[in-house]
């Protein structure tokens, strides 16, 4: 019996802090479909408020999904014994072997490349203006290279459990 | 400023798709050795 629980409750926890972490990229594409440069107006200077206490928040919750996605993925890989074999793409391992290198570099993505620079946009780090907008454009291009990728990992997600014919 | 293909939401969607078809014929390789 909990030979069986371990393995469902993780493939839950996967798939509820994916749905928080790639859904939140989504919702970004929904709200800006194209880049626009960022304009003076738009940036907040306040560093203790309320909002800013609120999209800290929403962002940490963001950032740790990812980890929390990523962590749940190698346990699940862990516990069924196909851990090395995925990693290392071999064989039929290959299919789950290829999303989670493309989960780990969307995760290195979002914490070593969009965080440092989206601290900088929000106004969690002071910077002068040219700064933040330069900083504006890497964090777009992040996630947007993150939304990209999210469409052969969720591919090959899904075709690791129901799709092996195609391979 | 340079121009990528994740600047529009359909170019985005559109090169994880082509990127998928590339991985999928690698992938595919590796699978059947």
């Amino acid at each position: 019996m909990l030979g069986d629980l371990i393995p469902v409750l993780l493939r839950m926890i996967h798939i509820m802090a994916a749905i928080i972490w790639i859904g939140h990229i989504y919702v970004n594409i929904v709200m800006r479909p194209r880049f626009e440069p960022l304009c003076p107006e738009e940036v907040s200077n306040e560093t203790d408020g309320g909002f800013t206490k609120r999209i800290k928040r929403e962002h940490a919750t963001f950032r740790h999904a990812s980890i929390v996605t990523w962590v749940t993925g190698f346990l699940m890989l862990w516990h069924s014994g196909r851990l090395v074999d995925a990693a290392m793409l071999n064989g039929a391992d290959a299919v789950i072997g290829m999303g989670g290198w493309i989960g780990t570099i969307m995760t290195l993505n979002v914490w070593l490349v969009l965080w440092p620079h989206q601290k900088k946009v929000l106004g969690f780090v002071p910077a002068p203006f040219a700064e933040r907008a330069r900083c504006a454009r890497i964090t777009f291009l992040t996630s947007r290279t993150n939304a990209m990728l999210s469409v052969p990992l969720f591919f090959f997600m899904v075709s690791s459990s129901f799709g092996f014919g195609l391979f | 400023m340079y121009k990528l293909p994740h600047d529009s939401m359909a170019g985005t969607f559109l090169a994880g798709v082509v990127l998928t078809l590339l991985l999928w014929a690698v992938v595919s390789h590796l699978v059947n050795g």
